[in-house]
């Protein structure tokens, strides 16, 4: 028996240790790693993708994440917090309280927008100092390393850009006010939290970065990018031109206008060809991300906020309407008058609703996507224009604002001829349009609504509002002062309580 | 067998020691100890006499299992043992709760108990096993119960034991259940048409009085607004007016009153109309148990259905097990465990804001809308076929789910899961004898496994509601998990005169493997399709692998001396797959000794002490179950650019994470006193440092956190548990069980800045885990109406100047903690009388303090939609200058300020179980060959008491609620034949 105990014994102990693995070393099948990423240039490459694809991926907050879809998330809500844009209803509450200008309490969680839009650019930034990090290791063809870097220079500049129009007031006057907290190193778990700086400091960095990548890409040979979400040459100077302008820096904002509108690929679209502004194909494209079917974001995305003839999206209950006060001063003989439903005799369903968005339009409703356009030839069109005014150079901003108006209006030479030659223009919102400048900075209103954040010009222009005029169709209305309280969001909580170089005291005044 | 061996000792687990003198032939008729039954145990790896525990360890009989109509066990547990924590679970037919044991282990790391099944940790679906084959579950608290499960049980372990076969004669059990399921928890109290209106009044009117219009003519204003269709409240010419006489006539200007006169011409609610009448549950069970002297088995066959509370959902379940265990030589046994579940289940949304949820939009909708379209004078709209007409009307306002009718969408989409689950545990064990040099020696293998086949699919119809926009949506997803343990244990157990020596060592690997595949489509050019093969647009596939595996070594020694004192010492080193290499390995180990009084000399003559010890424990325990199962590693994810691919980081390295310990002290005393009063007093502290936790970074770098190991936390409390004979005569026994617990959380040490707030939360040092961090509310202005707070300014010196204000943003900036969820006191009060054959057992269970943030009652109240439905509690806002009330002037345009106002008093009081059954007498049923008959009648969850109708206190552990499906109440009646 004893012999028989053994064996069995020696059997089992046998098979145990055999069949015994000590496998602990384990690793997720849907993710790669930083050395797989940053093995040469054309991998690498994926993590710039990756950054393009964040424009138009939602879910930047804990919950709400359907009103964050990417950037255009951000420059809608910075849109409705102006005096153009309007919602018809409430609907479920999604940009409701942005244009009501009443989130800023939502700063204490990870569901609002002060969380979602400091998490969307942070996290651009950190993915893009990543890819700076190995600008002087990177293998590959170094022309090619030279382009990768300059998009991400680029990208930097843009995301610190609107962050300080987000979070701060506007540069000029505020110099010394505190900025956003700069970080140009890759982020590890050593990395500690930065202080504020001031807005000098913020615009030094970007002002940096944007030269710097303007650099990079004229060393390799001024080309047009491949894909239009990529940033080229043009786009690059298409960035500088804004933030130049919120620096009130004409001369080089118009410098830099005109390079972007070299663009070989771009032109000035007539208003058909634009028809639902939701193709990176037409020719007035600079910058637009392409999203394709398994990319889109359903409900969460742009165009299932804007588009009311989605059925069951969420435009289809909040209308997103333009101001009745801008709508009269379209002429009639303006194609674009056409972007909007006008005064109805009756509202009914979707977007038959007195005054309602037709601009933009999904471009297939069964997939709910539409390519999403982040940057226009008629937008630099206007920033030259206005530079130029700016600097006093009349004739030549009049000669600038025609490229665009003779594609938009058949009466635009009379137009102009109203216009006096002045840089002034009116605090009044609603007021007169006399000056030349006065007419520039209506057609940007006209032509880019929607599109590029309407608050971002009312705080560079110093600028308020009155929503409650005789004849309104705003649902809520309110007044703003320039400088407005409200027109700048708090810190995020979670920056408080993660950063031991910022405190309570050091957050935005709530209104 | 020596032959000069004159008498026969006859031991058994759980049965009465014999002598019996030695015959060639002898019928031995082992007769069952109930007081010994009551103390014996399964434990980690093995079994042990209560009085000789060290540990701390209660265990849950079968009889109380049985009694509870569920088709989860975890929700058996609850009232049942002191220290562990249950939420009420959902009502969705088949779910279970959650159990926390000893208050919360951690902050982001789970706080979930280990379950172990028949020995091995399980991996599958809780209600996947059949509650019927559960023979005990023993609840492990402490270290030194728990400890030999080092790796994973600091938050405690749940060990479910299913029943063997007995040796003896064959017996086979048929039991059959019926029942039928109504609301645990009463619907909150909200206005009918009448109070709906007037709110609706009062918003529109309060805004424009606030102005400085005339009250009267505010009134008009108002009433106007509601009639207007831009507005929308009544849709177009009043459509959803319900009464008979048009707006303008029908709310007085000034009063704000509907006229008495007015009549309704339909009244319909939404929940109503989603919720069944008397859904039914049905069990019916067989099982047989045999055995012999080598072999003892145990079959069973289950088949459960239960209908949910809320239409169409509902959950089946087809079981079958098979325990066999075999003696094949002296030396040689083994034993297999087989149990095989078919889970069955529609299910719906619950606990979102998605129209989807009818407990979030039916619950919300506003009464004055119609659930079927409605002629002029409040009859229903009927097609050709003579059924009513779904309103899915367009011109509902926003708030009430324009375009969209919850109901139809409950019967036209499908929401549904099946899984099977097989699990098995097999052992073989080598040596145990009771004689020769290797006497007591044993070596056992262990292997045990989970496999899970499951597939859900969601699909929303083409025609109306989520996806009518792209034609309908289907997704289907199909996941398998395999996850085995594998083990070999060698011990030796001998006594030595009055020494008696229990040790072991062990190794032990486990291994978890979860693949995942689904695909998402739309377009479908039909309606009632459910596969993919008939949508038009992939919008998504995908499909991913996770894995993770512990490899452990561990050993017990425990010691006794003349049943007078015991000593157990445990260790046990665990690696885990989470963990970078050189951390991956973590050292649990625990002491513990039980000293019985009662044993000694000095206690002999104390003829009413039955028992009595005290026992004393401490030891470290380890928990790895931080969010990812890849928690160190710095990983990109995938994010494509419409035909590049793209890459974005998705977590950071940290090479340094490690095992969260837990250091588990525990004191108690045990005591059973005049053979009536059985007691158990404990003391435990629990302290987990090296906490595993989403370490705060600033959001600017890019992270909001890091895995890291940080920080710590104390729970320290009472668990008091009780038995009394009240009563016990010849024909009447009535026996009394109190438990009560205790349990209070520190946080002691976090990261760098000592606080984490989210939103109405705080974690800080120093105070209660999730503390409530609110507004503080400071009355109602009567003057104007408005919401005042008690904010305050510092001085230069930090010194605060309080003050009164009504400034909402102010008042964010002046929060302050207002308590928690976690109770002062919570247990329950069990009752169980027996006369003659028939025996009532209820159930009480209490929780007392705690306060709770009721995201449903505040919706209710201030939701800012109109449409809306609202709480009758809205009739005491403040609605003229002079009134003096705690509820502010009604005005949806103001988003609501979290105050300490809001946060209701959790404590309740419920009648968990009334169990009631007749047994029929032997005498009848010997005549008909039947061992036993037992009939039984059992209502579950028959009742609670709360601060707030509508409020469920058991929604989680955190003290907030979401729009869930309500729990139910079980009324059944069972049947149980033995022959």
């Amino acid at each position: 028996m004893k012999t028989k105990f053994i064996n069995i014994f020696l059997l089992v102990v046998g098979l145990m240790l055999g069949a015994c693995s000590d496998n602990l070393n384990t690793e997720p099948t849907t993710s790669t790693t930083s050395e797989v990423v940053f093995r040469d240039v054309t991998s690498a490459q994926t993590a710039m993708n990756g950054i393009y694809r964040y424009m138009y991926t939602a879910g930047w907050s804990v919950n709400w994440s359907a009103e964050n879809c990417g950037l255009s998330g951000i420059l809608l809500t910075a849109d409705l917090m102006g005096e153009d844009h309007l919602m018809a209803d409430p609907g479920q509450g999604w940009f409701w309280y942005d244009y009501c200008l009443d989130v800023q309490m939502d700063y204490t969680h990870t569901s609002g927008h002060p969380y979602a839009f400091w998490n969307f650019f942070y996290t651009s930034i950190c993915n893009i100092n990543y890819i700076l990090a190995t600008e002087n290791t990177l293998p590959g063809d170094p022309a090619e390393v030279k382009k990768l870097m300059a998009q991400a220079y680029a990208m930097r500049a843009m995301c610190y850009h609107y962050l300080i129009q987000i979070y701060q007031q506007t540069y000029v006057g505020n110099e010394d006010a505190a900025g956003v907290p700069i970080y140009t190193e890759p982020t590890t778990k050593e990395t500690i939290g930065k202080p504020r700086g001031t807005i000098k400091d913020t615009y030094l960095q970007i002002n940096a970065d944007i030269n710097k990548a303007i650099t990079l890409f004229e060393e390799v040979g001024i080309e047009s990018h491949e894909h239009a979400s990529h940033i080229d040459y043009y786009v690059a100077n298409g960035f500088k031109a804004r933030i130049c302008m919120t620096q009130n820096l004409y001369a080089d904002a118009e410098q830099a206008a005109t390079e972007a509108l070299k663009a070989p690929y771009a032109r000035v679209a007539t208003v058909n060809e634009m028809k639902g502004m939701n193709n990176i194909t037409m020719p007035n494209v600079l910058w637009g991300m392409e999203v394709i079917a398994e990319q889109g974001s359903g409900f969460e995305g742009f165009f299932s906020h804007m588009d009311a003839d989605a059925e069951g999206l969420y435009a289809s209950s909040a209308q997103k309407c333009i101001d009745a006060s801008l709508y009269s001063r379209i002429p009639q003989s303006d194609e674009r008058k056409g972007w909007f439903r006008g005064k109805l005799e009756k509202d009914g369903e979707g977007s038959n609703f007195s005054y309602c968005q037709l601009k933009f339009k999904m471009a297939n409703y069964s997939n709910r996507i539409g390519d999403i356009i982040y940057m226009r030839y008629e937008e630099m069109l206007l920033i030259k224009a206005e530079a130029q005014c700016m600097q006093d150079k009349y004739s030549d901003a009049r000669l600038t604002l025609t490229e665009l108006l003779e594609q938009r209006d058949a009466n635009y030479a009379e137009m102009l001829n109203n216009f006096t030659d002045s840089k002034n223009y009116n605090s009044d919102t609603n007021g007169r349009i006399v000056s030349l400048m006065d007419g520039i900075l209506l057609q940007r209103r006209i032509e880019l609504w929607g599109e590029v954040g309407r608050l971002f010009d009312l705080k560079r222009l110093g600028l308020g509002y009155n929503r409650d005029y005789e004849g309104s169709n705003q649902t809520t209305a309110l007044a703003t002062d320039p400088g407005d309280l409200r027109f700048v969001l708090p810190l995020p909580q979670s920056e408080i309580d993660g950063n031991v170089n910022i405190s309570d005291e050091d957050n935005n005044p709530l209104y | 067998m020596r032959s000069s061996a004159k008498t026969l000792v006859v031991s058994f687990v759980g049965m009465k020691q014999q002598e019996l003198p030695v015959k060639s032939s002898l019928k031995i008729v082992l007769e069952v100890d109930n007081q010994m039954l009551d103390e014996v145990m399964v434990v980690a790896y093995g079994t042990t006499k209560k009085e000789s525990f060290t540990g701390s360890a209660e265990v849950v009989k079968a009889d109380k299992i049985a009694s509870r109509p569920i088709a989860n066990m975890s929700k058996a547990i609850e009232g049942q043992v002191a220290g562990a924590q249950v939420t009420s679970g959902s009502g969705q037919p088949g779910s279970g709760a959650s159990i926390m044991i000893r208050g919360y282990g951690s902050i982001n790391a789970t706080a979930n108990p280990l379950y172990v099944v028949d020995g091995v940790p399980y991996d599958g679906n809780i209600s996947a096993i059949n509650p019927n084959d559960i023979e005990s579950i023993t609840i492990l608290k402490d270290a030194s119960a728990g400890a030999l499960y080092g790796s994973r049980g600091a938050n405690g372990v749940v060990m479910v034991t299913t029943k063997k076969g007995k040796n003896g004669k064959t017996s086979v059990e048929l039991k059959a259940n019926w029942g039928i399921a109504s609301r645990a928890i009463p619907r909150y109290d909200t206005m009918d048409e009448k109070g709906f209106l007037e709110t609706i009044f009062w918003n529109f009117r309060n805004k424009q009085f606030a102005n400085g219009m005339p009250a009267k003519e505010a009134g008009l204003y108002a009433l106007q607004r509601i009639g207007n269709p831009n507005v929308g409240v009544l849709g177009i010419n009043e459509e959803f007016n319900p009464y008979n006489y048009a707006i303008a006539d029908l709310i007085d200007p000034v009063t704000g009153q509907v006229r008495s006169d007015a009549t309704l011409k339909y009244h319909e609610d939404w929940l109503d109309e989603a919720t069944a009448s008397n859904p039914l549950r049905q069990e019916y069970q067989i099982s047989v148990t045999n055995g012999n002297d080598k072999t003892k088995s145990m079959y069973s066959l289950g088949y459960l259905s239960e209908d949910g509370l809320l239409k169409t959902t509902n959950f089946k379940r087809f079981s079958g097990r098979a325990n066999i265990d075999t003696e094949i030589t002296d030396w040689f046994k083994g034993g297999i465990n087989v149990n095989y579940s078919r889970n069955e289940s529609n299910t719906s949304y619950e606990n979102n804001s998605y129209t989807s949820n009818v407990w979030y939009s039916a619950q919300l909708m506003a009464p004055i809308y119609p659930i079927y379209q409605k002629n002029s004078d409040g009859s229903n709209v009927l097609d050709k076929n003579g059924t009513p007409v779904f309103d899915y009307s367009a011109n509902r306002p926003s708030g009430a789910n324009a375009n969209w009718n919850m109901i139809a969408t409950l019967y036209d989409d499908k929401r549904s899961s099946t899984s099977d689950n097989l699990s098995g545990r097999t052992y073989i064990t080598l040596g145990d004898m009771d004689k020769g040099i290797l006497e007591g020696l044993k070596f056992t293998t262990t292997f045990g496994f989970d496999l899970i086949n499951s597939s859900s699919m969601t699909y929303y119809n083409p025609y109306n509601g989520n996806s009518v926009g792209v034609n309908g949506s289907l997704e289907k997803a199909t996941g398998r998990t395999f996850s085995y343990t594998l083990n070999e244990i060698l011990s030796y157990n001998r006594t030595f005169n009055q020494h008696h020596i229990d040790a072991l060592v062990g190794h032990e690997f486990y291994q978890y493997q979860y693949e995942y595949l689904g695909a998402y489509k739309t377009g479908f050019p039909f309606g009632d399709l459910f596969e993919l093969d008939a949508a038009i647009n992939t919008l998504e596939a995908s499909s991913y692998k996770n894995e993770y595996a512990i490899q452990s070594v561990f050993s017990r020694f425990n010691y006794d001396y003349a049943d007078k004192y015991y000593l157990s010492l445990s260790y046990r080193t665990d690696g885990s797959s989470r963990f970078y290499k050189d951390n991956r390995w973590g050292n649990f180990w625990s002491v513990g000794a039980n000293w019985r009084l009662s044993q000694e000399a000095f206690m002999e003559d104390l003829d009413w002490v039955n028992n009595m010890s005290v026992k004393a424990s401490y030891g470290v325990q380890g928990n790895d179950a931080v969010g990812s199962l890849y928690a160190w590693q710095r990983l990109y994810g995938f994010n494509h650019n419409a035909n590049y691919g793209g890459t974005t980081i998705s977590s950071l390295e940290n090479k340094e994470l490690k095992w969260e310990k837990n250091g588990n002290l525990n004191i108690g005393l045990e005591f059973k006193l005049f053979d009536r009063v059985d007691a158990s007093i404990e003391w435990y502290n629990r302290k987990t440092t090296d906490m595993l936790m989403a370490y705060p970074m600033a959001t600017s770098t890019g992270f909001d956190s890091y895995y890291a190991n940080v920080g710590s936390m104390r729970n320290r409390g009472w668990d008091i548990s009780l038995g009394i004979d009240v009563l016990k005569a010849r024909d009447f026994n009535w026996k009394m069980t109190l438990i009560g617990s205790t349990v209070k959380n520190k946080v002691l040490k976090l990261a760098d800045k000592p606080e984490i707030i989210s939103g109405s939360y705080i974690i800080k040092e120093g105070e209660t885990l999730n503390s409530f961090y609110t507004a503080t509310a400071a009355g109602v202005d009567p003057l104007t109406g408005l919401q005042l707070y008690e904010v305050w300014d510092l001085d230069k010196n930090g010194e605060r100047t309080y003050y009164k204000t009504t400034s909402g943003s102010k008042a964010t900036a002046c929060k302050s903690i207002q308590g928690s969820r976690i109770p002062n006191l919570y247990g329950s009060i069990g009752n169980d009388f027996k006369y003659k054959g028939f025996d009532l057992s209820l159930m009480f269970t209490y929780s007392i303090g705690g306060k709770i943030l009721d995201s449903v009652y505040n919706t209710l109240m201030y939701s800012n939609y109109i449409g809306q439905a609202r709480h009758q509690h809205l009739e005491r806002a403040w609605k003229n200058p002079g009134d003096i009330t705690d509820i502010e002037r009604i005005n949806i345009d103001k988003t609501h300020i979290t105050t300490d106002n809001d946060l209701i008093n959790a404590s309740y009081f419920a009648l968990k179980n009334v169990t009631f059954g007749y047994t029929l007498p032997s005498k009848w049923l010997k005549k008909i060959q039947f061992e036993s008959i037992r009939l039984t009648a059992t209502a579950d969850n028959l009742f609670m008491l709360t601060h707030l109708k509508g409020l469920n206190p058991q929604y989680n552990f955190s003290g907030g609620t979401n729009f869930g499906y309500v729990p139910t109440r079980t009324v059944s009646f069972g049947i149980d034949v033995k022959f």
